[in-house]
């Protein structure tokens, strides 16, 4: 009846038919999901409201609370990202040809947990410049791909928002993508800004001259951690990580300097997808590191890690990256008061008024239950580093563009506390400066953060 | 000692591999067809009623029913519509069957990332009560609810096959539809039960094991992979060869990372795949026939 031949040929026809459709889906994922979008002026002019301050001589001027200064120009309102009400503030309708931005955003991949939740807001900055007469007086566009956080796709990728004509380009990638896209930019010479990327190798040599980071990179996290080992008095860590690309290129300049301050007695790791934990956690277990910390992409991984360790290792600190503070949805998979207790470097700290300014901009676009995140306030700061760039600039020229960008000094994000700034220059192309656009903060009993962690909080200005 | 912890994963994911080595087995019995697409059917039942629940704010119980009754069109749609009719023309082959359940997998997976989005969902719990210490090992509501819905499927199916006419039916159909036409059995209508059995299985499975850790549009071809090497080593010879199968691999896929690490585990899997194909095709159940 039921023979071998039969489980044999059927087994092989389906591994030989789901080899080749694989690699097919794909595609046919790729070309589905990449379908370009496009917001224009021509979209958002209908919501042009009131303008509490006008347009002239086609460059924007907007009430600014705060005031970024451009080289050692101080420009009051270039500012939209300094603390403008953006739902107040309104424009002349922008005309001429559009500035084209092109977004690779990871819609599908790994990544899409979190690069989808800044692409938003990306779309919704876009449409507040626009709403706001664009960018000197130009409307503003916006064309999207997708490399699915897939290093192989991503020059492909960039090249093909380049030939879209991109004129800037947006990164909502994964930091070890992103690198490989890299010597396309160089060769294209196209600012390039990584919005949450929080690998420094984005942003230094080589073939670094055109991309930027706003986030404070792995190196300012391993300060924070180590800082905060050291106030705890942790000796041993265990290590729990997923096995997507994203993580091996984290963990890749993590570890190196977690080693200097603690000993890492158990490195262990899953596929994304993973089902069940039990068996890594179990190992980490029996090392008995004085506290763990998960690196992962966030999502369903990191809430089954958190999930399993609360379980099996309910006493031991626990730590992880910035993920899952970021993640709102995700908190609803943790078992009850599974998060509670768990330490995550946070980049959005409440007390800061811009901070609180981008979240009344946002919440009426969002459903009840959003919260904002970090991705949102740095999605919303690339667009507004941007407009500040070309306006600096004059135009879309690659070169004036460039000197533009790199002269962008003291820059108040809408994330971090509120005396962190974001300063660059021909040498610096990963913009915090100092620790202080990051936080730990600590989950309470019923999953969700809770306050600053008591025991370490990164000092301002180190 | 083996952490206590470890043997309640095993139970979890032994559970869920074992349902859907069980639609396998239904569909191979009622059908003589290996449908690949039983992965895709349980991803859709919990993607779909978290994304009810979540999304559109459905009420539990409704999003359930509408994710069931979805996976049970997409079931007797594949028969009717698709298998049945692919047999018909190539002349009863497999292969041409098999090349379209292979296309419907990845059907069904596109079409679940358009409809309910390409983002993991958490899945949803189906009743919540205080979860069990047993010595150093916790049991949540989910794991108990997975494991006693299964064994309740197991038994249901078995009594279902031996006690009931159609039941009965399926296992003539399956060996041989032509001569149990000839019979006079309603081979189209027994087929389609076989289907329609199965992807409430499928569902079912789907929907009990998404709360552990979430379930994303992809999560189909895996599912669908990790059934059948259950189906593989259990055998075809009992309705309960499906468990056994399911309980071996999630031993493997348990044990393996905790004494060999994590890197281990999908070279393990594969080494048990070959062993069985090789050594023991008709896996560990086989069915006893008079001669």
């Amino acid at each position: 009846m039921h023979s071998f031949r039969r489980i044999t040929a059927a087994t092989l026809s389906f591994v030989f038919i789901t080899a080749s459709c694989g690699s097919d889906s794909k595609s046919s994922t790729s070309s589905t999901s990449d379908k370009t979008t496009v917001t224009t002026a021509s979209t958002s002019s209908s919501t042009v409201t009131t303008a509490s301050t006008t347009s002239s001589g086609g460059s924007t001027a907007s009430t600014a609370s705060t005031t970024a200064t451009i080289g050692t120009t101080a420009t009051t309102g270039t500012t939209a990202a300094s603390g403008t009400t953006p739902a107040a503030s309104g424009g002349s309708t922008p005309t001429g040809s559009p500035i084209v931005i092109g977004l690779d955003e990871d819609s599908t991949g790994p990544g899409a947990s979190y690069s989808t939740i800044a692409g938003k807001t990306i779309r919704d900055a876009i449409d507040e410049v626009n709403t706001k007469g664009g960018i000197l007086g130009r409307p503003v566009k916006l064309i999207v791909e997708n490399d699915e956080s897939d290093p192989t796709k991503t020059p492909s990728v960039i090249r093909k928002l380049l030939d879209g004509g991109a004129q800037v380009l947006i990164l909502q990638s994964a930091g070890a993508a992103i690198v490989q896209g890299k010597p396309v930019i160089q060769e294209a010479k196209t600012i390039a800004i990584a919005p949450t990327s929080i690998s420094q190798t984005v942003a230094l040599a080589p073939d670094a001259d055109y991309t930027y980071i706003l986030a404070n990179p792995i190196s300012d996290f391993i300060k924070v951690y180590c800082g905060a080992f050291k106030a705890a008095g942790i000796k041993t860590l265990g290590l729990l990580s997923d096995a997507s690309a994203v993580i091996d290129g984290v963990n890749k300049l993590l570890l190196p300097g977690l080693t200097q301050c603690v000993k890492v007695v158990a490195n262990e790791k899953a596929p994304v997808d993973t089902s069940d934990l039990n068996a890594q956690v179990a190992r980490v277990k029996d090392a008995k590191p004085d506290a763990v910390l998960v690196s992962s992409v966030g999502g369903n991984f990191e809430v089954l890690a958190q999930n399993t360790l609360f379980e099996q290792m309910p006493d031991v600190t626990r730590f992880s990256l910035a993920s899952i503070g970021n993640q709102p949805d995700s908190w609803k998979l943790a078992n009850p008061g599974a998060l509670q207790g768990l330490i995550y470097m946070a980049s959005i700290n409440p007390s800061n008024p811009r901070t609180q300014e981008l979240q009344s901009f946002l919440k009426p676009k969002r459903d009840g239950n959003w919260q904002l995140t970090a991705y949102d306030a740095q999605a919303y700061d690339t667009i507004q580093l941007i407009k500040l760039a070309i306006e600096k600039a004059g135009s879309t020229d690659k070169d004036a563009l460039l000197k533009a960008m790199n002269s962008i000094s003291g820059y108040k994000p809408h994330f971090g506390q509120e005396a962190f700034t974001l300063s660059y220059s021909a040498d610096k192309h990963v913009g915090t400066d100092g620790l202080c656009g990051l936080s730990l903060v600590q989950f309470g009993s019923n999953n969700t953060p809770d306050k600053p962690w008591a025991t370490y909080q990164p000092p301002c200005g180190s | 000692m083996i952490e206590p912890q470890l043997w309640v994963s095993v139970f979890e994911i032994g559970s869920f591999f074992s349902l859907i080595a069980l639609a396998y087995l239904l569909i191979l019995e009622g059908a003589g067809f290996f449908n690949f697409a039983i992965g895709p059917y349980a991803m859709v039942a919990g993607l779909g009623t978290s994304w009810l629940v979540i999304e559109k704010k459905f009420s539990l119980i409704p999003a359930v029913s509408i994710a069931v009754a979805i996976v049970l069109v997409l079931a007797a749609a594949t028969e009717v519509v698709i298998i049945r009719r692919i047999r018909k023309r190539s002349g009863g082959g497999d292969l041409p069957a098999l090349v379209a359940v292979a296309a419907v997998v990845f059907a069904i997976e596109q079409a679940a990332g358009l409809s309910f989005g390409r983002r993991p969902l958490p899945g949803q719990r189906l009743a919540t009560f205080h979860r069990f210490d047993i010595g150093s090992a916790i049991v949540q509501p989910t794991s108990i609810i997975l494991v006693g819905t299964t064994l309740a499927l197991f038994v249901l199916v078995t009594l279902w096959i031996k006690t009931t006419a159609t039941g009965r039916s399926l296992r003539a159909v399956g060996d041989n539809s032509g001569a149990a036409q000839l019979l006079g059995l309603p081979v189209g209508r027994i087929r389609l039960v076989a289907f329609l059995v199965a992807g409430f299985i499928a569902a079912a499975a789907g929907l009990l094991f998404a709360p552990k850790a979430g379930v994303s549009f992809d999560r189909g071809l895996r599912w669908t992979v990790s059934g059948f090497l259950a189906l593989v080593i259990g055998g075809t010879g009992s309705t309960w060869a499906p468990l056994l199968g399911g309980f071996v691999l999630a031993a493997t896929q348990v044990f393996v990372p905790y004494y060999l690490g994590g890197a281990a585990t999908d070279y393990a899997t594969l080494v048990l795949a070959l062993v069985f194909f090789a050594f023991r095709p008709q896996g560990m159940f086989t069915r006893r026939v008079r001669t």
